[in-house]
């Protein structure tokens, strides 16, 4: 089975994932959230620098990923095949 | 259901889109008639609902031939018209002279289909329900009045439930169609990633965004997959007549009671088979990668529009965060994707061709429980209703969500339907014969007309 476009999926660059700091905490995401809100120029209020910190949290990677590069949308045929 | 809908639905036009074709082919109605009963019938509905961003002019003199030849359409306002920039829900779009139609909806006209509207959004698809604060009026659930109505592709399962449209193309990135087709009893359906073209479709996270549609029974979106996916239909290994293997995992313990009875009641009639009622154990794990793939793409979709304050806040509470998540944690979820897809196959599809899962893990909720502004609003109501929704969209899988039941107060209470990829068709297979059981031949909203 084939898509009828090239789907939007870019590939990876490569493998070595760096994970969270162990010491990753809601001061240090807060740290990472004003950082980069300045960085781009965006204004906000402390209540969605709050809220931003916390989802940075809460999808923080725990876990060292050492996936490959796999072509996503091959694989999708691929398990479609069975 | 409202009574005007009651009464519209009930009047002149048969109630599915296939009912209308034979109804053609037979030389029961002609092209034109039904078009032009279709069309009268949208200012009542739409003034009852408020679901459509804008109609469309229909004209009749020039008549495509086709498979959905007299048959009208209505689409979410997220899609790239003939001369037309969609509004995205933040506005109700403009004429634009460069703008050529998205890839699907060329498709639907080359085929023969019209046209009727653009539908309301939640902004720039982002939320959960219909709430737009761009817009005076609420969206209203046809069902019932205080009834929320789920979205981001709100008008679209508005539309089809009231039975302005036989048919509405959405789209997906984290559960847009199947949330709203879910509140409103109506089919919903998220392709495979990749299957359906998204040229000419506003993004949000181009990684996870799918179109999508919505219709009242099975047969009807397989009359409109056939014209846009028509490659499914030659495809042996995905089209399957023999009895479909059901698997289930219903999340028992994190749904409401009202929902898990119904859920266990339909898998034993389904004779589904390992009726787990424990959890993906997964779940957890893929929605976050979900989530970090959603905020970055956000960021990037809408970074000049946060650099000049012009994002509704449901829109920034997905935009804002991408801004701060590292690459890395961006570049390993990607990486991790089609692994955990090949693993999810291997653990859940090697013994059944359909996965059941919950589609919303409470009743459909109240207007007042889910509206941010409401004094009554509960956040976990609202977070609720994408909880098994997101991780689908990362694995790429197509999913479903129908009525298998009513609650308490008559409204829909649904499953979701997971499949390999590209097996769409069993996904449509298994939802007609699952409405077809709990309510008979026409489905939900037929039933609740009777």
């Amino acid at each position: 089975m084939s898509a009828n476009q090239s789907p939007p999926f870019p590939t990876p660059a490569q493998s070595t994932v760096e994970i969270a700091p162990a010491e990753f905490d809601l001061a240090g995401a807060m740290r990472l959230v004003e950082s980069a809100l300045a960085k781009a120029g965006v204004a906000s209020t402390e209540r969605e620098r709050v809220a931003c910190a916390k989802t940075l949290l809460r999808i923080a990677p725990s876990t060292l990923l050492l996936a490959s590069a796999e072509d996503y949308a091959a694989v999708l045929r691929e398990i479609a095949r069975g | 259901m409202l009574p005007c809908c009651e009464r519209l639905l009930v009047a002149d036009l048969p109630p599915t889109l296939i009912a209308l074709q034979a109804l053609i082919r037979d030389g029961h109605i002609s092209v034109a008639a039904a078009l032009a009963a279709q069309v009268a019938r949208l200012p009542g509905l739409a003034a009852a609902t408020h679901c459509v961003a804008e109609p469309l002019p229909v004209t009749t003199e020039a008549i495509a031939l086709g498979p959905l030849a007299g048959v009208a359409l209505a689409h979410k306002d997220i899609f790239t018209l003939q001369g037309r920039a969609p509004g995205c829900g933040a506005d109700r779009g403009h004429a634009d002279a460069s703008s050529r139609a998205a890839e699907v909806i060329d498709q639907l006209t080359r085929a023969g289909a019209v046209q009727l509207a653009t539908l309301m959004m939640a902004p720039y698809a982002c939320g959960s329900t219909a709430e737009n604060p761009c817009f005076s009026e609420r969206v209203v659930n046809p069902l019932a009045a205080t009834a929320a109505v789920g979205g981001s592709s709100s008008g679209s399962a508005v539309a089809v439930a009231s039975g302005l449209c036989y048919g509405s193309l959405g789209t997906d990135t984290a559960g847009s169609v199947r949330i709203p087709a879910a509140t409103c009893g109506v089919l919903g359906l998220k392709t495979t990633a990749g299957l359906l073209n998204t040229d000419g479709v506003m993004p949000l996270a181009p990684s996870l965004d799918t179109v999508g549609l919505m219709t009242r029974t099975s047969d009807d979106a397989a009359a409109l997959l056939r014209v846009l996916a028509p490659q499914l239909d030659n495809d042996g290994r995905t089209v399957t007549t023999r009895t479909l293997r059901i698997g289930a995992r219903l999340h028992v313990a994190q749904i409401a009671d009202e929902v898990a009875a119904a859920l266990l009641a339909f898998a034993k009639s389904a004779d589904a088979r390992a009726v787990a009622d424990d959890a993906i154990a997964e779940h957890d794990e893929l929605t976050r990668l979900t989530h970090t793939l959603l905020y970055v793409e956000a960021a990037r979709t809408h970074g000049p529009r946060m650099q000049r304050g012009l994002l509704p806040a449901s829109a920034a509470a997905v935009a804002l965060p991408g801004l701060a998540v590292p690459n890395a944690w961006y570049a390993a979820a990607l990486a991790g994707r089609a692994s955990r897809a090949r693993a999810f196959a291997a653990r859940y599809f090697s013994d059944c061709d359909v996965l059941l899962l919950p589609a919303l893990p409470d009743v459909v909720p109240e207007w007042d429980q889910v509206d941010t502004r409401s004094p009554a609003f509960q956040s976990g109501k609202l977070l609720a209703l994408h909880r098994f929704m997101g991780f689908v969209n990362y694995l790429g899988f197509p999913a479903l969500v129908c009525p298998i039941a009513t609650d308490s107060r008559g409204l829909p209470i649904c499953v979701q339907a997971l499949a390999r990829p590209f097996h769409e068709h069993a996904l449509l297979r298994f939802a007609r014969e699952a409405t077809r059981h709990q309510f008979g031949e026409g489905g939900f909203l037929a039933a609740r007309v009777r």
